[in-house]
């Protein structure tokens, strides 16, 4: 078993990058390195992988229901939120330790902007996994550090 | 729904008058489905060699004849395509537009790397930068379709919250009459008025599940549906009624509540469907140019039947426009069947491991395209393939194909590694739900001793693929209950 190099894993990421960009349509894409810090005032190590940190479109997921947030949004939508996208491919083997270093050394989210009953789910940290397969789909999933309310309906 | 379509319609209309203000009568406007028979007439991208047929009485046809037995045609086709092969996606792309059509035409190979199957990143770019001369993509047709049923849920959250909101005051208002004597009361008109939720809640239910029970929807992960909704969708006669005309139809009675009880206070909120369709009104006959970001994208099973079985496609690599010879495509597609990549030195041709899994995927894709199929990634459906009849544009894949390699000819390896009850039940259970039967193909591998040396052979390459044996297993749920015929 070999470990991927700096060189694939950016490969990999150029390709969840393209994705994202031309085909859903992201914006204000930051690319995240292994070796820089994401932020200068916290202590976190640097990323084991390199990372993707963007806003979708639209806003991913939202644990509360869609009805709490109705009434603002139909005058004006608040841009979605900004994601961290942790690109892997389909016949990798990620371990735990992967997964938990890449949680561990991502900034904490605020969440106090969602404020109220939420507070607990959107502090919680999460990531986007793009998986990349051989015939070019890129198949996404969201990721929580840790349980958190179902998305009704 | 009635409306919405109506009004597409009309707007449709309207923007072909303006293009040409004669004689076009309004339901030509439409957008024609295009003829999927005539378009992927051909199974494969090779045009085949007939020899006419021999009349002995017809001097003409004699000579014919003579002339092909003394000049053979040399190849009954050539290579027509070139792919080359990248080590960032670690797959083969086409880029050559006429390359692209014809791979994808003739035999659905590949995958448009920026859309969900057919290569249409180009149109829907022209099209979301206001180019009113391309047509309408599938992707745009389901994406219209989520907005449509993200409205719908959103709508039945909202009743749902008024409804509790209303029993909450009733509560309150029961509490306040009868003061703390007879509990009996309020509690029968709230469970009437709860029961009137529940019926209301089911039926708004059941317009949401309900499309996914018939053949249109069940796609829902994203995979080719066919495109021929597309016209569908702006038919406002009945002939051609889909789903998703039922949905709008049904749910927008709905956003009207029908209780009259509902208290006047409430907005008469309707859910207007056509936002998007009538927006549409954009200046006629705009032109954009986009720089096409997209490329057809063959998985490493494609390329290689493409190179190897068919003998249409040469590969090269971003260094060289030199063509690969088949043993360094063998090679190049043996180390990049994992991610990360196995290092060149890895791997010997003459020594190489009959375990590697594009060996494996290989043959099995190799199996069903022999016979017939047309063979897709099956990632969004937790499976390794998906067999299509002809092709995704005229039906649904039927089949979702799960590979199991085998050891029985090796020493003492253990089989189905990780592989449990709750693996197979879960994948079982994703494909029901899209009406797909899972086969289990058995991959017999033979040990390395028996694919050593293949190269010194003439035809060692299909020696070693012979040693391989495939053996299918077609499941399905039994649950004794509903299956008791």
């Amino acid at each position: 078993m070999t470990t991927a190099e700096t060189s694939d894993l950016l490969n990999l990421r150029s390709v969840v990058l393209s994705n994202l960009q031309h085909q859903h349509y992201w914006t204000d894409i930051k690319l995240l390195d292994t070796q820089v810090d994401i932020d200068e005032n916290t202590q976190n190590d640097p990323l084991p992988r390199p990372m993707i940190y963007g806003r979708p479109p639209e806003q991913l997921y939202n644990p509360e229901p869609a009805s709490s947030t109705n009434e603002a949004s139909s005058s004006e939508k608040p841009p979605a939120d900004k994601e961290y996208v942790l690109p892997v491919h389909l016949t990798e083997k990620l371990t735990l330790r992967t997964w938990a270093s890449v949680f561990d050394n991502l900034p904490t989210p605020s969440g106090a902007a969602e404020g109220g009953e939420g507070g607990g789910d959107a502090k919680k940290k999460r990531i986007v996994v793009a998986v990349v397969s051989g015939d070019s789909t890129v198949v996404y999933y969201i990721m929580h550090d840790g349980i958190v309310k179902p998305r009704q309906n | 729904m009635a409306d919405t379509s109506a009004n597409g319609a009309a707007t449709a209309a309207a923007t072909a008058a303006i293009g040409s203000p004669l004689n076009k009568p309004p339901h030509s406007a439409k957008p024609k489905r295009p003829n999927y028979n005539v378009i992927h007439a051909d199974p494969l991208p090779v045009v085949l060699y007939h020899s006419p047929t021999l009349i002995p009485h017809n001097p003409i046809s004699l000579l014919h004849h003579l002339y092909l037995y003394f000049f053979p045609p040399v190849q009954s086709h050539k290579v027509t395509y070139i792919g080359v092969f990248s080590p960032v996606t670690m797959s083969v792309e086409i880029r050559d537009p006429t390359a692209v059509l014809d791979l994808w035409n003739k035999g659905f190979w590949g995958k448009g790397s920026l859309s969900r199957s057919e290569p249409t990143w180009l149109n829907r770019e022209m099209r979301r930068l206001g180019d009113t001369q391309v047509g309408e993509t599938s992707e745009e047709i389901t994406r219209r379709r989520r907005d449509q049923r993200k409205e719908m849920k959103k709508e039945r959250a909202r009743k749902e919250k008024e409804e509790l909101q209303k029993i909450k005051e009733a509560e309150a208002k029961n509490n306040e009459d009868t003061g703390s004597v007879s509990n009996g009361k309020p509690i029968i008109a709230d469970s009437k008025v709860v029961v009137e939720l529940e019926t209301e809640i089911k039926g708004l239910d059941e317009t949401v599940t309900e499309p996914s029970h018939p053949s249109v929807p069940t796609e829902e992960a994203g995979l080719p549906t066919p495109p021929p909704s597309s016209d569908e969708l702006n038919t406002s006669d009945g002939e051609s009624k889909t789903d998703i005309v039922n949905i709008g139809s049904e749910t927008l009675p709905v956003s009207v509540p029908p209780t009259s009880d509902s208290p006047p206070a409430q907005p008469a909120k309707v859910v207007r469907f056509d936002s998007n369709t009538s927006t549409k009104e954009i200046p006629v006959e705009k032109k954009v140019i986009v720089q096409n970001q997209e490329h057809l994208q063959l998985m490493l099973s494609e390329a290689f039947f493409l190179a190897y079985a068919l003998g249409v496609l040469s590969v090269t690599t971003a260094d060289s426009p030199k063509p690969l010879s088949l043993p360094e495509i063998f090679k190049l597609f043996l180390r990049h069947s994992i991610f990360p990549p196995l290092p060149e030195s890895s791997i010997s041709l003459t020594n190489f491991n009959p375990d590697n899994s594009f060996l494996i995927n290989y043959v099995v894709y190799h199996h069903f395209r022999s016979l017939g199929w047309v063979v897709k990634s099956g990632v969004k459906f937790s499976v390794d393939y998906l067999l299509y009849k002809r092709g995704p544009v005229f039906s649904h894949a039927e089949f979702a194909i799960l590979i199991i390699p085998s050891y029985s000819r090796w020493e003492g390896k253990e089989e189905n590694v990780g592989r449990e009850w709750y693996w197979l039940h879960s994948i079982t259970r994703v494909n029901s739900q899209v009406k797909k039967t899972v086969v289990l193909v058995y991959v017999d591998v033979p040990t390395a001793d028996e694919v050593k040396g293949w190269d010194c052979e003439t035809d060692g390459l299909k020696t070693v693929l012979g040693k391989y044996r495939i053996r299918e297993v077609a499941l399905r749920r039994w649950i004794p209950g509903r299956n008791r015929e």
